[in-house]
């Protein structure tokens, strides 16, 4: 996984954002600990419950880091975003729902390295939706190794 | 049973493929970042509200540890929602789907230190891997 991921950020002299991937730190790790925590817990709740106060509660802790008026804030992401915001809710909590539901009925050393296809998934549409055709065989590698890796733990 | 769980694999990676790829460009367009994920985690919040109907569920076993439990989750969800929707903004999907794959290396970590065992840290690693 660490080998795939120096691989597709290596720079040879440009291209990869630093802020970004101190970004990506600052996401992966509460994110780490949180999967860890909701091993633990995830069961005790009705699905739909526990989905709601994942999503409710992190929105009301940060609400006050909108900086100047939130109201108008939020209608100016609204306004831009349009109906891709919608998409984006459905999409995320129908994954996590189909993510609980995939572990609840077959083992999750089968179901893990199929869930782990999003990444191949996501760089091929990057490169083909997104025209993210900077160091193409490079990601490819990298995407590659960091699904070999996270099957092996499987 | 199988065949179900590993359907259901699939369409989770499809979801979160799109879910990257969606993403990415409202990031970029974004003028606020963290208005944008409140707004996605209310929506989000909505929709999940949704599957309470549909798969009602109850509860069971609720201790104060798992209340505990439950309030560090969402504690550190809402550092993951207040910084997430920055790194896609700076990030190419093809560069951040990638590096988001470290996250069991961070959880590996975690069930170390907060569930001891190796075979439960194994479990733990399948299952968010």
């Amino acid at each position: 996984m660490i080998a795939g991921n120096i691989v597709a950020v290596y720079r040879h002299g440009g291209g990869l954002n630093l802020r970004g991937v101190a970004w990506i730190a600052a996401t992966i790790i509460p994110l780490g600990f949180g999967f860890v925590a909701a091993k633990i817990v995830f069961t005790h709740f009705p699905i739909g419950f526990y989905m709601a106060l994942t999503y409710f509660l992190p929105a009301l802790y940060i609400l006050p880091l909108i900086r100047g008026n939130r109201l108008s804030a939020l209608r100016q992401e609204w306004a831009v975003s349009s109906w891709t915001i919608l998409l984006l809710g459905f999409v995320s909590v129908l994954g996590s729902y189909t993510f609980l539901k995939a572990i609840s009925v077959a083992e999750v050393s089968t179901t893990a390295p199929i869930v782990n296809t999003s990444t191949i998934f996501a760089v091929l549409g990057g490169i083909i939706f997104l025209g993210e055709r900077a160091k193409i065989p490079q990601k490819i590698v990298g995407v590659v190794l960091a699904f070999v890796g996270i099957t092996i733990l499987g | 049973m199988v065949y179900s769980g590993l359907f259901l694999a699939l369409l989770t990676a499809l979801l979160w493929a799109v879910f990257d790829l969606v993403s990415r460009p409202l990031s970029v367009r974004s003028k606020n970042p963290i208005a944008l994920s409140v707004l996605y985690n209310i929506l989000g919040g909505v929709f999940a509200l949704v599957f309470l109907f549909i798969e009602p569920g109850r509860f069971a076993g609720i201790t104060a540890t798992i209340l505990a439990f439950t309030f560090l989750i969402t504690v550190l969800y809402g550092i993951v929602e207040a910084t997430q929707f920055f790194a896609r903004k700076y990030l190419e999907v093809s560069y951040s789907s990638i590096l988001f794959q470290l996250t069991p290396v961070v959880v590996l970590a975690g069930a170390i230190l907060f569930l001891g065992s190796m075979p439960r840290v194994r479990k733990s690693l399948v299952l968010v891997s």
